[in-house]
C-alpha cells in the first residue's frame, strides 16, 4: 500500500467557506475528484496539512446550457461533460476531450475543473519518493536541477489536460473566485490566461482562489474536434493533442482556433496557422501549410514516452486531419 | 477520525475512518470486504473498482469520508444468496475468469454498463471496460461474457426490480 | 474423436470461478492473523555500491517498531538454480541494482513501518555501474559478481550440430540479420505478498508463489529450519507468468521478522516493488545467419545471442540454453551452431517469463525466414511448409519429437486469415503475416537433480463419494486445479465440478515442482491420471465382486457403476462404502517422472521435454504511414496442444498468451534508465495493453494427440505466445514494405523505416 500522508480534511458547504479555509491555511490544497492530487500525495509529491474537499460546494456544480452559450461548473464530473447531448452537439471538441481522459472509471470521478487545473507532468517528477531519491530530485520538487533538461533554468513538466485545449479552442472563459477577507469575488477571463509556460507555477491562481467554472460562448455553427495521441486506447495521458474549432461561412473558414496540448507546460495556441486560415477557402495545400506551421510552435523535451520529434509530428498530422474533417 | 454513515451492499454501516483513509482501506481492513482488490493503489489498473451510487469508482483514489451518505456496492454484494448476478453467471460460463484478480473490478464495471445500457455492442463494452487491466485472458472472453450477460439482462433486471 | 471421453474435450468452467466472482476467494493479502505486523523492505537507491555499514538503532527505537533485520541475519545464499545461488535474503556486502532490498522492518502499522525505513542509515560506497551488456562483456575493472572469470560474463554457452560450414557451402543463398528484443515484465495484477507466522519452532508461510516446493527448500536452507518444520502454502494467486516463479527476498524477510518478533508478519509489495523485483524477459541482442537452397530448404543456421541478465543469476542459465536449444523447433535444421553469453548488469535480474527463453529467438528467426523468402521470391507459407518438423523425429540437437501438428497449424492459421487471397493483395497500409513456433511441455530434468517424480498426486475418496485430489501443483490462474479435477473426474467417472482439489500446501500435498516451463498439465495431469487409476482399480474390484462380473466389464459413468449384461448398478458412493468396509479408506497415489531424454553434450540438459507444442499465428495489420502507428486488426492463433482437455480453458490460455505477445511487439518495454532507475515502474507508464489495444484473438486448437500426454494433451499457455510477435512484424512488411528488427516496434521506428525506404 502507498498510504496517503496524514492531513486534516475539511468539507466546506459553500464557496465562501472553501475560500476562507484556503486563505487561512497556507498549507491547504483543494481537492476535487482526487484522481490527480491523491496519486501525487501517495507518491509524496504533496503533503498538505489541510485538504479542502470541494465536493459539497454547490456553486461549483452548475451546468447551464442555453441559447447564449454554456456555463460548466468546475466540479462537474468528466463523465457528465462527456455524456451531455447538448455539449456533444454544440461543443464536440470538449465532449471528445472529456471522453479521452484516462479511462471511463476515472471520468466518473475526475472533474472538469480538476482536468483544467491539472498538475504538469514529467517522468522525473511523477514518481515515488524512493524513485526520486534514487534519481536525484528535480526543480519541481525538492531539487535544483531539471533532470529532463540539465542546465535548463526552468521546469519543462508538461501540461497534459485533455479538456483545456478543447475549451480554449472553443473560446472558453474561466470564472475564478477569490477571497477578499469577507466574501467570494468573481472574475472572468479567457481560459488561456490561466496558464503559464512554467512547469512549476503552472496556473495563475492564488492560494485563496478557486476555479468556479468555464463559460462557453454561443456556438454559432462552430464545428470542433479533438484528437489525442497516446500509446494505449485508455489510461494514458496525452503525448500530444490537438483541438480545432472553426465555422464555415460562404465557403471560407471563420473564427479558426487551433490549440495544442501536452507539448509544453501550457496549452499552445497556434496563432500563425490560425491567421493563415482565417477567412481563407480550405484547400488541401493550405491545410497542409497550416499544419506545418502548427508543428513549429513547440519544442517539447524528452520527459514523456515517445520522442519529442514524433510528438511534434503527430500534432501536425492530427491538425491536418481535424482541419480536413471540419473545413467542409 | 470521522464517522461515516454509508450503505454497503444494502446494509447501513457506521464506521470511524481516518481523514486520510481511502475507501479501499476501509473496505478491506475495517469491514473485511477483501473481495475488492488492490492492484496498483494509484488508479491505473481498475482492480479496486466498486460502485458508488451505482457508478464505478476507484476505491484507492476515493477518500472514505466521501462515502458519507452513499450506496457502496462491492463484489460481495452482487449475488443474491446462491443466485449469481447475470454478469457473474456470464463470466463463469464464458471462461472470463482466470487468476480472478481483475474480476471484481471487471464485473462491477460491466454491471454498471449494463444497468445504463442493456444492449451495448462489442466496441461499447471495450470502451467501458478499457480502464480495467487484465493480464491473463487477452480480454476476449471477458467481452464475450458481457455480451452474453446483455442477452439475458433486460429480463434479469425486471426480475431484480421485483 | 472425443466420444470415448465423458468430460474431456467439453467446456468446463473453472472450479474456483464462483469463489473468484463473489469475492470469496482468499488471496494472500486477504488473509489475516490476529496481531499481524506490517513488514516493509528498505531498498537500495544505488545501482552498484558497497555497503560499509548499516545502523538500524534509530529505526528500532521508533515506537511501534517490533523488529528490524539485515543481511547478516541470514547470510546463506539461495537461487532458483543450484548452479547460480548468488542471492541473500538481504544484501550483505554489496547492492547490485536500484531497488535491491537491504533491510526489513516490522511495525504495528504501515505508516510506522515506512517511517522506520527512513531512520535506517546505510553507509554506501558508490561503485561504477554497468547498464550496457556489451560493456559488461569487457569491463574487467568493474566486477558485479566477484566470481566471474571473464569480465561480467556469468556463462558462455555454445552448441554445434551437423556440418555447419558444409551446410553454408551447400547453400544457394545466405542471409545475415541482427535483431534486438527488449525486456518486458510479467505484470500480474496481484502484487507479491507474504504472510509468515513463526510459532513454537514451526514456520508457516503463505506466499504468492508459483513454486511452493522451491520456496519450501530455500526457506529451510537459508533460515536453517528443518523442512519438516516449515510449511509453505500458496493461497489463491492473482497471476504469475513467471514473476513469482522463484524464492524472493520478501519471503525470507517476512519469515525472519516473524521469527524475531514472535508475531505474524505480512509484507505486501507495492506495484513499484513488483517492477523492481522483475525476473522478466532478458533483453537479447541477436545475430542470425542462415543458408538455404533455392527452394527455401534450410542448409545451415548460425545464431549468436547476448543476454542481458541484470544483477543476479535467477533462471538465466536456463534462459541462455533455451534460447539456443529451442531454435531447432519447429523447422528441421540440418546444421546449427549457437554461441551465446549471459552477462551481469546493474539492473533488476531477468529470469523466466511466459514463453521463457524462446521468445526473442523465435521473433528473430521468423522475421529472418520471411526476409529470406522475400529475397528468393518464395511464399512465406511455402518456406515454412518446406522445412516443417515432422512427427516422430529427432531434431539434430536430440530433442525427441513425438506428436507434431505444426503443418496443420500452418494450414489452419493461413486459411483463417485468407492467406492466398490477401497476401500482397490488400490495399497499401494493410497486410498479413505468418509465423510459427514450438515449445516444451515441461522440462525433462528437474531444477535440482533428484531421482524422484516431477509431480505427485494423492486422491482420497470419502464415504459420500466425494473425491479429493491433493497435489503440490500451483494454480496461478492458468487453471491447474480445474485440470486436476477434470482428469480425476474422467478416470473415476464422477463429475469434475464435484471433485475437490487441495493444492500447493507443503504439509498436505505431495510435491509438484511448480508452475513453470509449461509443465503442469502434462506432468501433474499424468500424475493425477495415475493416482485416479489407482483409486479406480480399487473401486472396480469391489464393484465387480459385488455385481459378480469381471472388473474389466465395469464402467463408472456420471457417478454410477454398471456392467454390461448386469441389471444392477451401484452409485459411486455405495461402491466407496463397500470398499472402505474392507478395512481401510480408499486412497490412491501416482507420480510422473519424464523418460530419459536428450543428448550428452554440454547444455543437453536444457531443452528436452516429453512433448512439444507447436503453433502458427497469422496477423492482419493496418499501418498509419503518417503517424507510424500500427494496429493489429486480426490475430489467428493456431496451437497444437495435443488434446484440448478443456477447450474453454485452452482457448483462454491461447488468447491470453497471444495478447501478451501483442503487448510485447506493440507496446511493452521494461527499460532501466542511465543511473539504474526503472523507466516505467507503474501501470500508467508500463504499457500493458488495454481492451482497446488488441483484437479479439481467434484461437484454433489443433489436436495432434500426444502419445504420452494425459489423454494426449500437451502444453498450451506459453508456446501460444511466441508466433504473435513475428507474425505482426511480417504483416507490417506485407502492408508497407518495411522490415523492423527491434521489438517492441515504435511509431518512430516505423516512420524511420518508411523514410529510409523512400530515399534509399
Amino acid at each position: 500500500m502507498m498510504p496517503l500522508p496524514k492531513f486534516h480534511l475539511e468539507r466546506p458547504q459553500s464557496l465562501a467557506a472553501a475560500l476562507r479555509l484556503l486563505a487561512e491555511s497556507p498549507d491547504a490544497l483543494p481537492l476535487a475528484g482526487g484522481t490527480d492530487l491523491l496519486v501525487s500525495m501517495k507518491q509524496g509529491l504533496y503533503a498538505p496539512g489541510t485538504v479542502v474537499d470541494l465536493k459539497k460546494v454547490p456553486e461549483l456544480g452548475s451546468l447551464e446550457i442555453g441559447a447564449g452559450g454554456a456555463f460548466l461548473g468546475a466540479a462537474l464530473k468528466l463523465a457528465a461533460v462527456r455524456d451531455e447531448p447538448a455539449l456533444k452537439e454544440r461543443y464536440a471538441a470538449l465532449s471528445e476531450a472529456a471522453a479521452a481522459v484516462a479511462s471511463p472509471n476515472i471520468q466518473n470521478m475526475g472533474t472538469l475543473g480538476g482536468n483544467v487545473c491539472l498538475d504538469t507532468r514529467c517522468w522525473y517528477f511523477n514518481q515515488s519518493e524512493f524513485w526520486r531519491h534514487s534519481k536525484g530530485y528535480c526543480l519541481k520538487k525538492d531539487g535544483d536541477i531539471c533532470q529532463a533538461a540539465p542546465g535548463a533554468k526552468r521546469c519543462f513538466a508538461v501540461f497534459s489536460s485533455d479538456t483545456a485545449p478543447a475549451l480554449i479552442a472553443l473560446g472558453a472563459r474561466a470564472q475564478v473566485a477569490s477571497w477578499d477577507g469577507e466574501s467570494a469575488q468573481l472574475r472572468e477571463f479567457p481560459l488561456e490566461e490561466l496558464y503559464r509556460e512554467d512547469g512549476i507555477s503552472r496556473i495563475a491562481l492564488g492560494q485563496d482562489e478557486l476555479l468556479v467554472g468555464l463559460r462557453l460562448p454561443e456556438s454559432r455553427g462552430v464545428k470542433s474536434g479533438y484528437l489525442k495521441y497516446r500509446k494505449r486506447g485508455a489510461i494514458d495521458y496525452p503525448l500530444a493533442s490537438v483541438a480545432v474549432a472553426l465555422r464555415m461561412a460562404d465557403g471560407v473558414m471563420k473564427d479558426v482556433r487551433i490549440v495544442l496540448g501536452a507539448l509544453a507546460s501550457a496549452p499552445v495556441i497556434a496563432f500563425e496557422a490560425m491567421e493563415l486560415l482565417e477567412g481563407a477557402q480550405p484547400s488541401p495545400e493550405l491545410l497542409t501549410r497550416a499544419a506545418e506551421l502548427v508543428g513549429k510552435r513547440t519544442c517539447p523535451v524528452k520527459n514523456q514516452a515517445g520522442t519529442p520529434a514524433h510528438r511534434k509530428s503527430i500534432a501536425r498530422v492530427y491538425c491536418q486531419r481535424l482541419l480536413t474533417g471540419l473545413a467542409k | 477520525m470521522i464517522i461515516v454513515k454509508m450503505t454497503v451492499n444494502g446494509n447501513p454501516i457506521e464506521v470511524g475512518v481516518g481523514d486520510e483513509e481511502t475507501l479501499l482501506e476501509t473496505l478491506r481492513q475495517r469491514l473485511g470486504l477483501t473481495g475488492t482488490k488492490q492492484g496498483c493503489d494509484l488508479g491505473d489498473c481498475g482492480s479496486c473498482t466498486v460502485l458508488i451510487d451505482g457508478k464505478p469508482a476507484l476505491s484507492c483514489l476515493t477518500l472514505a469520508a466521501d462515502a458519507e451518505g452513499r450506496e457502496i456496492t462491492t463484489i460481495e454484494g452482487l449475488a443474491h444468496g446462491e443466485d449469481l448476478h447475470p454478469v457473474q453467471r456470464a463470466f463463469h460460463e464464458a471462461g472470463a475468469v482466470q487468476c480472478g484478480f481483475c474480476t471484481p473490478g471487471m464485473v462491477l464495471t460491466a454491471k454498471a454498463l449494463l444497468d445504463a445500457n442493456p444492449n451495448p455492442d462489442r466496441d461499447t463494452i471495450k470502451g467501458a471496460l478499457a480502464g480495467n487491466l487484465c493480464r491473463c485472458t487477452g480480454y476476449v472472453k471477458i467481452v464475450d461474457a458481457v455480451e452474453n450477460a446483455a442477452k439475458v439482462y433486460p429480463r434479469a433486471r425486471v426480475e431484480e426490480a421485483r | 474423436m472425443n466420444s470415448t471421453f465423458q468430460y474431456v474435450g467439453k467446456d468446463l468452467p473453472r472450479i474456483d470461478a464462483v469463489a473468484k466472482l463473489t469475492g470469496d476467494a482468499q488471496y494472500t493479502d486477504d488473509l489475516h492473523l490476529p496481531g499481524t505486523l506490517v513488514g516493509k523492505l528498505l531498498r537500495s537507491p544505488h545501482a552498484h555500491a558497497r555497503i560499509r555499514g548499516i545502523d538500524v538503532s534509530k529505526a528500532e527505537a521508533l515506537p511501534g517498531v517490533k523488529g528490524v533485520v539485515v543481511g547478516t541475519d541470514a547470510p546463506i545464499r539461495f537461487g532458483i538454480l543450484p548452479a547460480a545461488k548468488d542471492e541473500t535474503a538481504l544484501a550483505i556486502e554489496k547492492v547490485r541494482y536500484v531497488g535491491e532490498p537491504v533491510a526489513g522492518v516490522a511495525a504495528v502499522d504501515e505508516r510506522t513501518a515506512l517511517q522506520a525505513l527512513k531512520l535506517i542509515e546505510v553507509d554506501y560506497e558508490l561503485l561504477p555501474a554497468i547498464f550496457d551488456p556489451y560493456e559488461a562483456l569487457t569491463r574487467e575493472d568493474v566486477k558485479i559478481h566477484e566470481g566471474c572469470k571473464e569480465a561480467n560474463v556469468e556463462r558462455r554457452g555454445s552448441l554445434e550440430f551437423g556440418q555447419v560450414d558444409a551446410g553454408f557451402a551447400d547453400a544457394d543463398y545466405i542471409r545475415e540479420d541482427s535483431f534486438f528484443k527488449e525486456a518486458i515484465t510479467h505484470a500480474p495484477l496481484e502484487t507479491h505478498v507474504a504472510l509468515a507466522n513463526y510459532r513454537d519452532g514451526k514456520l508457516t508461510l503463505w506466499s504468492t508463489t508459483q513454486v511452493p516446493h522451491s520456496v519450501h527448500r530455500s526457506i529451510s536452507e537459508v533460515l536453517e529450519i528443518p523442512m519438516d518444520r516449515v510449511r509453505v502454502i500458496k493461497p489463491t494467486l492473482g497471476g504469475g507468468f513467471g514473476g513469482k516463479g522463484e524464492p524472493f527476498s520478501f519471503e525470507f524477510v517476512a519469515c525472519m521478522l516473524s521469527r524475531k518478533c514472535g508475531r505474524p508478519v505480512k509484507i505486501v509489495h507495492t506495484r513499484e516493488e513488483v517492477f523492481l523485483s522483475h525476473r522478466g524477459r532478458h533483453p537479447m541482442h541477436m545475430k542470425l545467419r542462415t543458408g538455404v537452397k533455392k527452394d527455401g530448404t534450410i542448409t545451415a543456421v548460425v545464431f549468436h545471442n547476448l543476454l542481458d541478465g541484470g544483477s543476479y543469476g535467477s533462471y538465466g542459465l536456463v534462459t541462455l540454453y533455451y534460447s539456443g536449444q529451442l531454435l531447432t523447433l519447429p523447422y528441421s535444421l540440418p546444421a546449427y551452431r549457437f554461441d551465446a553469453a549471459r552477462v551481469f548488469t546493474n539492473k533488476p535480474a531477468c529470469g523466466a517469463l511466459r514463453g521463457h527463453g524462446a521468445v526473442g529467438p523465435r521473433f528473430a528467426f521468423e522475421v529472418h525466414l520471411d526476409r529470406i523468402a522475400a529475397d528468393l521470391g518464395l511464399d512465406p507459407l511455402e518456406i515454412r511448409r518446406k522445412n516443417a518438423l515432422q512427427p516422430n523425429t529427432m531434431t539434430l540437437n536430440e530433442l525427441r519429437i513425438t506428436s507434431c501438428g505444426f503443418e496443420e497449424c500452418l494450414e489452419k492459421a493461413s486459411q483463417a486469415i485468407g492467406w492466398e487471397e490477401r497476401r500482397g493483395k490488400l490495399p497499401r497500409g494493410r497486410g498479413v503475416g505468418l509465423a510459427g513456433g514450438g515449445y516444451i511441455s515441461g522440462a525433462g530434468n528437474a531444477i535440482y537433480y533428484n531421482p524422484m517424480p516431477h509431480s505427485n498426486v494423492n486422491i482420497s475418496v470419502d464415504r459420500g463419494g466425494g473425491v479429493t485430489v491433493f497435489c503440490g501443483a500451483s494454480d496461478i490462474g492458468q487453471g491447474s486445479d480445474t485440470m486436476l479435477a477434470l482428469v480425476a473426474g474422467e478416470i473415476l467417472g464422477v463429475r469434475p465440478d464435484a471433485v475437490k482439489v487441495v493444492s500447493a500446501d507443503t504439509d498436505t500435498t505431495p510435491v509438484d515442482l511448480g508452475s513453470y516451463s509449461s509443465r503442469v498439465t502434462f506432468m501433474a495431469g499424468n500424475a493425477c491420471k495415475s493416482a485416479a487409476l489407482d483409486v479406480r482399480g480399487k473401486i472396480l474390484a469391489i464393484v465387480a465382486e459385488h455385481l459378480g462380473v469381471a472388473a474389466e466389464a465395469v464402467r463408472i459413468t456420471d457417478g454410477v457403476a454398471s456392467a454390461k449384461g448386469c441389471e444392477r448398478t451401484l452409485s459411486f458412493a455405495q461402491a466407496v462404502v463397500l470398499a472402505e468396509s474392507k478395512g481401510a479408506p480408499i486412497f490412491g497415489s501416482g507420480g510422473y517422472t519424464p523418460p530419459k531424454m536428450g543428448g550428452s553434450y554440454r547444455g543437453a540438459g536444457v531443452g528436452p521435454s516429453p512433448a512439444y507444442s507447436f503453433g502458427a499465428h497469422a496477423a492482419e495489420v493496418e499501418v498509419d504511414e503518417e503517424t507510424g502507428v500500427v494496429k493489429v486488426l486480426r490475430l489467428v492463433a493456431a496451437h497444437d496442444l495435443g488434446r484440448a482437455l478443456n477447450p474453454l480453458a485452452a482457448a483462454g490460455q491461447v488468447q491470453g498468451a497471444a495478447v501478451n505477445g501483442l503487448g510485447e511487439v506493440l507496446l511493452e518495454s521494461h527499460v532501466i534508465l542511465p543511473g539504474g532507475q526503472h523507466a516505467s515502474p507503474s501501470f500508467l507508464e508500463y504499457k500493458m495493453p488495454t481492451m482497446l489495444d488488441v483484437p479479439d484473438v481467434e484461437p484454433i486448437l489443433v489436436e495432434s494427440v500426444d502419445p504420452e500426454g494425459p489423454f494426449g494433451a500437451k502444453e498450451c499457455g506459453e508456446g501460444s505466445l511466441h508466433p504473435s510477435i513475428p507474425a505482426v512484424i511480417n504483416a507490417i512488411y506485407d502492408a508497407v514494405g518495411i522490415w523492423l528488427h527491434n521489438a517492441p516496434i515504435t511509431p518512430e521506428a516505423v516512420l524511420e523505416a518508411l523514410r529510409k525506404r523512400k530515399t534509399p
